[in-house]
């Protein structure tokens, strides 16, 4: 099913939330809506699935405008972060309840509900009540409550986010090749970048209510179109550096402090902006050992098969990943070297990229 | 020697709860007593010598009395009229007030607060007339109207409502909005979702409203309001029978006005003694999510 959100903006007691939102989620496109908590992102997948009404705009599934249908008819599946399962009912009770309201006969119920049960490894917990499960077994009837009814659109609101982190990598293959195999176009909420760049066809980021960006994670990482995605996209996130531009005998360069990096011609901003924040990802800052740049080591961070250095010069912290082994200490000097093909340019104003 | 301080922490625990429920052990010995004697002496039955001894069933021969068995039926209905008229409204309201955003919601919440305060009794005149406007309606005059076994139970379901609300109200802020849109979502119309998945969250709550409301329905209420609207005998309770006797008959036998307290008493304590746990519930107000 194709959905689209034409502008829709959602008030609490005068309050915005979502703000303008315009959206397009193709059929059987995975779609990450992903932003810090409290962004909006709920509440607009909450108005899609029909809870809330959105105070302007309108809602499309397949051409058709949804904003008065109710959301028992919306034909939607929903997964929730707390996983809302009911209490007071077996794991194939609440397997088989959208069925039961809908009137289905017993035998196509129990079928359905063991199908599913045997899709996502429930058979030997059928009877238990919720209570008495793992939170990855809660998460799986959740999943199946909202698959058994065969919806046209599966929402997920941070279904990973109570899991312990092995088995969130776990669930979310498992989640990915449910979607894939089943082809049910789906949004998925999250704040995890990780969780939007490998699930995910294309991710949307929103920020205080506004839509920043939507597009496919390698562009979206490759061209952050703005400050906010630059910084909020990319482990571990991008460095942003204050600096002034200056043209020398027909070269541009970013004067940090007192260094002067050169800034090739075809990384060169497109735009004038009075204040420009450099971006770079820690990646492309290098140790090196000879010429580059004095710097001080302020913190390591181990990370098994890396190492995350942050280190200060000029005032300001900078960070870059390195192979382990450099044996470092706080207080260190090291020589760093910006690789300067690698370098986005921010308006510090609006935000904007400058490429 | 841990130990030993644990053991005299609980003697001294024990002491103290003895000698608090000690005056209420010794009424109900008492009042146990008396009902199978002709007169007491202390705790102790005497006979018309003063000494001990004088056993009678005669102060149970009330139970004779078809009358009894008449306002016995009158308190049960009356009783589970209040529980079920408050269960139903106050599950209603408390839904709303927990639930929906409406205006006047603020006021009305601050509203039932303030009158679950108020002393009830100041209202029995204004009541009076309210039943006695009602009796001129046709046909519910002669339901609800004044010296009615449905009017006295409706004034009684007003005086109980502003807690119920209260208290249900608290029982639904516990569930879960999640739950309430998941159930949505897998294709309730709102009332199923009450219904079907809100309401069994909440069953041991409403249980324990239920068991209280039937409670005071058959202690409490059921003397003030049924002795201030009721002039028929015949339509009283077992509280007005009680108090007919005392007023009636000179001198007061109290052994026998202690055997009818007894019999109202028995199912109260029977209840109690089967839903402790649940009540218990209305004092700590709310639950925890119920497996
Ligand atoms: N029902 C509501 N009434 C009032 N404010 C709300 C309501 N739901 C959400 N909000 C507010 O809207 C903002 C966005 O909430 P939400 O959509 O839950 O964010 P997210 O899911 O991105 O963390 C928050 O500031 C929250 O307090
Ligand atoms: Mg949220």
């Amino acid at each position: 099913m194709r959905v689209r959100l034409n502008n829709i903006s959602k008030e609490f007691d005068g309050t915005a939330v979502v703000k303008n939102l315009c959206l397009s989620i193709e059929d059987g496109e995975f779609m990450a809506l992903l932003g810090p908590s409290g962004c909006g992102k709920t509440t607009t997948l909450l108005m899609i699935a029909g809870i809330y009404s959105p105070s302007a705009g309108t809602i499309e599934f397949d051409g058709r405008i949804v904003n008065r249908l109710p959301a028992k008819d919306r034909h939607v599946g929903m997964v929730f972060q707390s996983y809302a399962l009911y209490p007071h009912m077996t794991v194939y009770e609440n397997l088989i309840f959208p069925l039961v309201i809908q009137k289905k006969p017993k035998v196509e119920m129990r079928r359905e509900a063991m199908r599913m049960a045997e899709m996502l490894g429930l058979t030997d917990v059928l009877d238990r009540k919720p209570s008495m499960l793992s939170g990855g077994q809660q998460q799986r009837v959740a999943l199946g409550r909202a698959l058994i009814k065969k919806p046209r659109l599966l929402l997920f609101d941070e279904p990973l986010s109570n899991l312990d982190a092995r088995l969130r990598i776990t669930m979310r293959a498992e989640i990915k090749r449910l979607q894939r195999e089943l082809g049910i176009t789906t949004i998925y909420v999250t704040h995890d970048q990780t969780e939007a760049l490998t699930m995910a066809d294309r991710i949307a980021v929103m920020r205080d209510g506004v839509l920043e960006a939507v597009g496919p994670a390698e562009l979206l990482h490759e061209h952050p179109p703005t400050l906010f995605i630059a910084e909020f996209i990319g482990h571990p996130p991008m460095n942003l550096l204050d600096v002034v531009l200056e043209d020398h005998e027909g070269q541009l360069c970013a004067r940090l402090g007192s260094l002067l990096l050169e800034v090739p011609r075809w990384r060169s901003p497109q735009r004038f902006a009075s204040r420009v924040k450099m971006g770079i990802r820690p990646l492309h800052v290098t140790l090196v050992r000879h010429g580059g740049y004095p710097a001080t080591v302020y913190l390591i961070e181990p990370q098994g098969n890396q190492d995350v250095i942050i280190c200060e010069m000029e005032g300001t912290r900078i960070s870059l990943v390195t192979t382990p082994g450099h044996n470092l200490a706080m207080g260190d000097t090291v020589h760093i070297e910006f690789q300067m093909d690698n370098v986005y340019f921010f308006d510090a104003e609006s935000g904007k990229s400058l490429l | 020697m841990e130990r030993l301080s644990d053991w005299m922490t609980r003697i001294f625990l024990m002491l103290i709860l003895i000698i608090v429920t000690l005056p209420i052990v010794l009424g109900y010995a008492w009042l146990l007593i008396s009902t199978f004697s002709r007169r007491t002496f202390g705790l102790i039955p005497v006979n018309a010598r003063g000494a001990f001894g004088g056993f009678t069933l005669q102060n149970w021969s009330f139970l004779k009395d078809p009358l009894i068995w008449q306002v016995t039926l009158n308190t049960l209905i009356f009783a589970l009229g209040i529980t079920v008229g408050v269960i139903v409204l106050s599950a209603s309201a408390g839904y709303a007030l927990s639930r929906m955003n409406f205006p006047g919601r603020r006021f009305t919440l601050t509203l039932t607060l303030l009158l679950h305060a108020f002393p009830s009794i100041t209202l029995l005149l204004a009541i009076y007339f309210v039943l006695r406007w009602i009796s001129a309606l046709p046909v519910i005059g002669g339901l609800f109207g004044y010296n009615t076994l449905g009017g006295v139970t409706l004034v009684s379901i007003a005086m109980q409502l502003p807690l119920g609300i209260w208290l249900m109200k608290g029982f639904f802020d516990h569930v879960p909005w999640d739950m309430e849109r998941a159930a949505l979502i897998d294709g309730c119309s709102r009332f199923q979702a009450w219904w079907k998945v809100v309401m069994p969250q909440i069953r041991p709550g409403v249980f324990a409203l239920a068991i209280f409301s039937f409670i005071q329905g058959w202690g409490y209420y059921s003397f003030l309001i049924p002795y201030s609207f009721m002039i028929d005998q015949t339509r009283g309770t077992i509280s007005t029978y009680l108090n007919n006797m005392i007023s009636t008959t000179s001198p007061v036998n109290y052994g026998q006005v202690a055997a009818v307290g007894l019999f109202q008493l028995i199912p109260v304590l029977l209840f109690f003694l089967l839903a402790q746990k649940y009540l218990l519930r209305i004092f700590s107000g709310g639950m925890k999510g119920t497996a």
